[in-house]
């Protein structure tokens, strides 16, 4: 059984999304089933900070060994900060998928985009 | 989905295990049970075991099994009792049937073993060959299960399962022997570039000898390997993979295994092998780049120019070396630097020569 943690929402695409302490930014990473499923994460390519993401846009790639896989914006806005830390260790991705191994922080441009975000429960279906 | 899979006699130990298991070649094949870069490092450090009971062992005797392989095979055969070559098989117009080894088990008796993909039409291709009526095949795919067993600590392993004597030197089989209560028969193959063997063992025992040799292996840091872990393992060594660096349109000059052709005997390919040879129309080339971004089979190879010169046939990020290699087949005339095309943006690779991982202290 892969990890859900109950405070965050998700995108089908197995991004979760976490709200930051300050209005509007909230920190994106990729799931831990998503991680599970893809083995071990050998490469992260993140976008530019600054560039304006909408939703569903693919801002990057996780490369595993052996399968690359792109990754969505669950929301739309702009990069405020990427996790620089995955260039040298993306191996993080795999062992704190939720905390170490979060991949962006954007500014939400629309918030009632939220609303299109998967709770809890209803990520677990397609987590599977 | 129609086409169901075929499962070893070891399908059961993946899934005790808890494997991820795929489709390869017609089987379902475990990929990986820890983790590809977990069990890399066991086979490099340590010892790895894998399942190559897919493979396919093909026996080959007679007074004229010496003459009838040496025409159907680049390769000589004609080593002494106990050798083993690798060699190749090819069409008359060159291109590779299959990559394979032969072991000489006997004066007058052969052992091929077939990838798992190729081993229906081997065994196919071999028999229709001028000379095969004169001597006898004897599949082995279904009785004999292959096990490999690679890394450094194979020896230690293998003496704690009863081996007794000095460790040989690869490319060599070893006679049926007991090895606990198995009877197994033993080739120091592989294709890992670490040492070990490729183990040979009747299919109704594969499975009890595969946990007796986990059971014993586990003290020395066995562990369980599966195709991710084979295929990065291999490709740090720039081994050819059939599909990949080898298919029925390439031949093994542009594959860069003319070492593997003899060229002083006659064999079914050789003219057009030998018109390879003086006039290669492509070769394959090994990549590098401080970079964790891996090519991929498929991805386009260009020139400086941007002009399409060919493309990857395996990638990888190397987790012995820590960085991406690849293999490509490239047009011979196109001298390098070779730029892959990455998901549209072409990244500039170092030209090197296999393999990638060089033996520590060898």
């Amino acid at each position: 059984m892969s990890s859900i943690p109950s405070d965050l929402k998700y995108a089908k695409s197995h991004e979760w999304v976490r709200k930051s302490s300050t209005p509007r930014h909230v920190v994106v990473g990729i799931t831990d089933f998503a991680q599970s499923a893809l083995g071990d994460v050998t490469f992260v390519q993140l976008p530019a900070v600054g560039r304006v993401l909408k939703r569903e846009e693919s801002f990057g790639t996780v490369e595993s060994v052996k399968a690359v896989s792109e990754v969505y914006a669950p929301l739309s806005g702009k990069v405020l900060k990427v996790n620089e830390a995955l260039n040298a260790d993306p191996a993080v991705i795999n062992t704190d998928p939720y905390a170490g191994g979060w991949l962006l922080e954007l500014e939400v441009s629309d918030e009632s985009e939220w609303s299109a975000l998967l709770d809890p429960q209803a990520y677990q279906s397609v987590a599977v | 989905m129609s086409e169901s899979l075929r499962k070893t006699p070891l399908w059961n130990r993946h899934v005790e295990l808890k494997a991820r298991l795929v489709p390869f070649s017609g089987y379902e094949m475990p990929v990986q049970y820890t983790g590809v870069v977990d069990e890399h490092q066991s086979v490099r450090s340590a010892a790895g075991l894998f399942d190559v009971a897919h493979m396919g062992a093909l026996d080959v005797e007679g007074p004229h099994a010496e003459a009838f392989l040496n025409h159907a095979l680049t390769r000589k055969v004609g080593v002494a009792v106990g050798r083993a070559v690798y060699s190749l098989l090819c069409l008359e117009g060159g291109g590779t049937v299959d990559d394979l080894i032969v072991y000489r088990l006997a004066p007058e008796r052969f052992r091929l073993v077939l990838n798992a993909g190729n081993k229906d039409k081997d065994f196919a291709h071999l028999r229709s060959l001028p000379g095969a009526d004169r001597v006898r095949f004897t599949s082995r795919f279904e009785d004999l299960s292959i096990l490999a067993l690679q890394g450094p600590k194979v020896p230690e392993i293998l003496k704690a399962m009863g081996f007794e004597g000095e460790w040989p030197r690869p490319f060599r089989y070893l006679e049926t022997r007991l090895l606990g209560r198995f009877e197994v028969g033993f080739g120091t193959t592989g294709y890992t570039g670490e040492i070990g063997g490729e183990i040979f063992v009747k299919s109704s025992e594969a499975s009890d000898f595969w946990a007796e040799l986990m059971r014993v292996g586990a003290p020395f840091g066995l562990k369980p390997v599966g195709l991710g872990a084979r295929d990065t393992l291999r490709t740090e060594m720039g081994y050819s993979l059939y599909g990949h660096e080898l298919s029925e349109s390439i031949d093994p000059i542009e594959a860069g295994l003319e070492w593997a052709v003899s060229f002083d005997k006659d064999f079914v390919g050789k003219g057009a092998i030998e018109r390879s040879r003086l006039a290669p129309r492509r070769k394959i080339v090994a990549l590098k780049r401080d970079s964790r971004q891996a090519p991929r089979a498929g991805m386009s190879v260009h020139d400086a120019a941007g002009a399409k010169v060919g493309e990857v046939t395996s990638g990888t990020f190397a987790p012995s070396l820590g960085y991406a290699i690849g293999l490509a087949l490239v047009e011979a005339s196109a001298p390098g630097p070779y730029f892959v095309d990455i998901r549209g943006e072409k990244i500039p690779f170092e030209t090197t020569e296999r393999p990638f991982h060089k033996k520590q202290g060898a």
